[in-house]
């Protein structure tokens, strides 16, 4: 086994801040040390699609207060976010070669902190894909089992975050992107309340369910992270409604919060939804969780959400509808790759032909099809109209307890290769999460333990609109009861040169 | 337009040329995901009765939108610098109307 250099995997920003605070360590050395890790476990993973070998440190000591939450901390950028110069093809034909124009606001926001970005990370094309399969550079695997899948669309973020090759990355979840991989890889995973986190140079899926969010070992990393790149952004509209909304809600983010219990802490399980549909090993772990935090303290009450049992059909149409719009811009003429024609409408029709990918053409087949005419009432109008109930429903829900509960995934990461073929099985895998894309509210998902395969389990926690904070203070004595922390020392590069097997 | 043939209108709606093959492929997969997606249906209309502005459900009106400034930009030439075709000016396009090949 490769020896790796620094405090082993799974190195958290607050124990590095610890480090960088007293002049233990520099960032310049920290940045070194993930490298080095990044460089022995990529020939297992594939996670990277750009490693950046002379990274950008920043110099003196750590600023005082909110400014220096990040400084000289590393991290990395899923493929679909901006980064000026730096190639912005989201592992599509289409885009190949194209280099972003500027800095998406997140990524100008780290910068600004001073954290080390160290990298860009593979991803499904255009985000549509729960497994990693789906980048024209090649398939990621999953660090617990290099034959499995780490889950999508954010996949190289969650494989890398999961590896401890750097203690945080960027995902975008449209549909469970962030939170789907952060289950399959053990790690975190929070998508924020839409309109938390500018898209502002995020290249665009879905805009009324994409939303920016982290990917870290820890709960309390999440929040560090989050505090960082939220705000209000004049370029994204959608933030705006953060100060109408939530007007008093205090942005300064206080680690000690977080560290409270669960007495008082109300709990909803909607059985309804989860029954028969979760695997048998994933719901004997979500039944053990519910013993330790009620254990704790933590009241379960049992929720009816019946629409939410359609969330999965609802979003495979809104989703697709808006998908089929956001890239109707791609036409081979501004950028990447350019298709021959006798006329204008051949050229463009060729160049999608050729340029966007099998899953990527599916869903813009099936976006086009429920908005034409003839369709659009009976699938959009209707979808929407679901939507509208199903938002209301969970925020009943959420007007009875302070946090929804359910298994982030219904089962463990899958073999790799096994559901390409089949959309709709592979759609299931983001059944229990596309429900907080549809309503906008904020969930995280965090890892509770092992299967008996070696595979980790995730729980999900979704709490109230623009309530991170509340949701985070729930989130983080579970992560502590639950101790995922110590199985990550198991997680090293392979000693063997056993590479995944290239993609047929 | 039958559900499950992916007709020529579609495919112009779409703005993708796909091959014979493709077409099948694309036919059937459609056809799956679309009797998935046909429970949409069978949802009791009751449990539908709300009103848009009693949920923050997105994509929720913004009244606040800033102000529609120009601004100087100063990426035209990056820009331009990625296209196939251009006159160093401005993007160049296929002709809408001509039966030769591309510019």
């Amino acid at each position: 086994m490769k020896s790796i250099r620094g405090e082993g995997p799974g190195e958290t920003i607050e124990s590095l801040r610890r480090q960088l605070g007293s002049g233990q360590r520099s960032p310049s050395e920290i940045a070194g040390e993930c490298l080095r890790r990044a460089h022995s476990w990529e020939p297992h993973l594939n996670a990277f699609q750009e490693i950046v070998e002379t990274p950008s440190v920043p110099s003196g000591s750590v600023p005082s207060g909110g400014d220096g939450l990040l400084w000289g901390i590393p991290y990395l950028l899923k493929a679909n976010i901006a980064q000026a110069s730096h190639r912005l093809d989201c592992e599509s034909r289409i885009l190949q070669g194209h280099l972003a124009l500027h800095d998406a606001t997140v990524q100008a926001r780290l910068a600004e902190a001073g954290a080390i970005c160290l990298g860009r990370t593979r991803m499904d094309e255009f985000a549509m894909g729960s497994s990693g399969e789906r980048a024209i550079s090649g398939s990621t695997s999953n660090p617990w089992d290099l034959d499995r899948v780490p889950g999508g669309s954010s996949s190289g973020s969650a494989a890398a975050v999961a590896a401890g090759i750097v203690p945080f990355a960027l995902g975008s979840d449209t549909g469970g992107s962030i939170r789907q991989p952060a289950a399959f890889c053990g790690c975190v995973g929070l998508k924020p309340t839409w309109g938390r986190v500018s898209r502002y140079g995020l290249v665009a899926f879905a805009s009324s369910l994409d939303q920016i969010g982290p990917l870290t070992l820890t709960v309390p990393d999440a929040a560090l992270v989050l505090s960082v790149i939220m705000g209000p952004d004049p370029r994204d509209s959608t933030t705006l409604r953060w100060s109408l909304e939530s007007p008093l809600e205090d942005p300064e983010i206080s680690l000690e919060s977080l560290e409270g219990g669960l007495s008082g802490t109300t709990v909803g399980v909607p059985w309804a939804l989860l029954e028969g549909r979760l695997s048998g090993r994933v719901e004997a772990e979500f039944n053990r969780v519910l013993e330790l935090m009620k254990a704790a303290g933590a009241r379960l009450i049992e929720l009816k959400m019946p629409l939410s049992r359609s969330a999965l059909a609802v979003y495979a149409v809104l989703a697709n509808a808006e998908a089929s719009s956001n890239l109707a811009r791609y036409d081979g003429l501004r950028t990447g790759r350019s298709g021959n024609g006798k006329d204008h409408g051949q050229a463009i029709r060729r160049a999608r032909g050729e340029g966007f990918g099998e899953e990527v053409k599916l869903r813009i087949l099936l976006g086009t099809f429920v908005l034409s005419e003839g369709y659009h009432e009976e699938y959009y109008a209707r979808a929407h109209r679901v939507r509208v109930a199903m938002a209301h429903e969970t925020d009943e829900a959420l007007a009875r307890c302070d946090v929804l509960a359910w298994p982030t995934t219904s089962e463990t990461a899958f073999p790799r290769g096994q559901r390409l073929d089949d959309p709709v099985r592979m759609y299931e895998s983001d059944f229990l999460t596309v429900q907080a894309n549809l309503t906008g509210h904020p969930a995280v998902a965090l890892p509770t333990g092992l299967s008996d395969e070696g595979l980790p389990f995730s729980l999900q926690l979704t709490g109230r609109r623009w309530g991170e904070w509340d949701l985070l203070k729930v989130a983080r004595p579970v992560e502590k009861l639950c101790d995922f922390q110590r199985h990550r020392s198991s997680l090293q590069p392979p000693s063997s040169l056993k590479l995944p097997e290239e993609e047929a | 337009m039958s559900k499950t043939s992916l007709e020529d209108e579609l495919l112009d709606l779409a703005a993708l040329s796909l091959d014979e093959n493709e077409r099948r492929r694309f036919a059937e997969k459609l056809g799956r995901v679309i009797s998935y997606i046909d429970q949409l249906r069978s949802i009791d209309d009751r449990l539908l009765a709300v009103e848009d502005s009693s949920t923050g459900c997105p994509p929720a009106k913004l009244d606040s939108l800033r102000e529609d400034e120009v601004v100087p930009g100063s990426i035209s030439e990056e820009a331009l610098a990625q296209a196939p075709w251009t006159d160093g000016s401005y993007f160049l396009a296929p002709p809408l109307l001509r039966s030769e090949d591309g510019p």
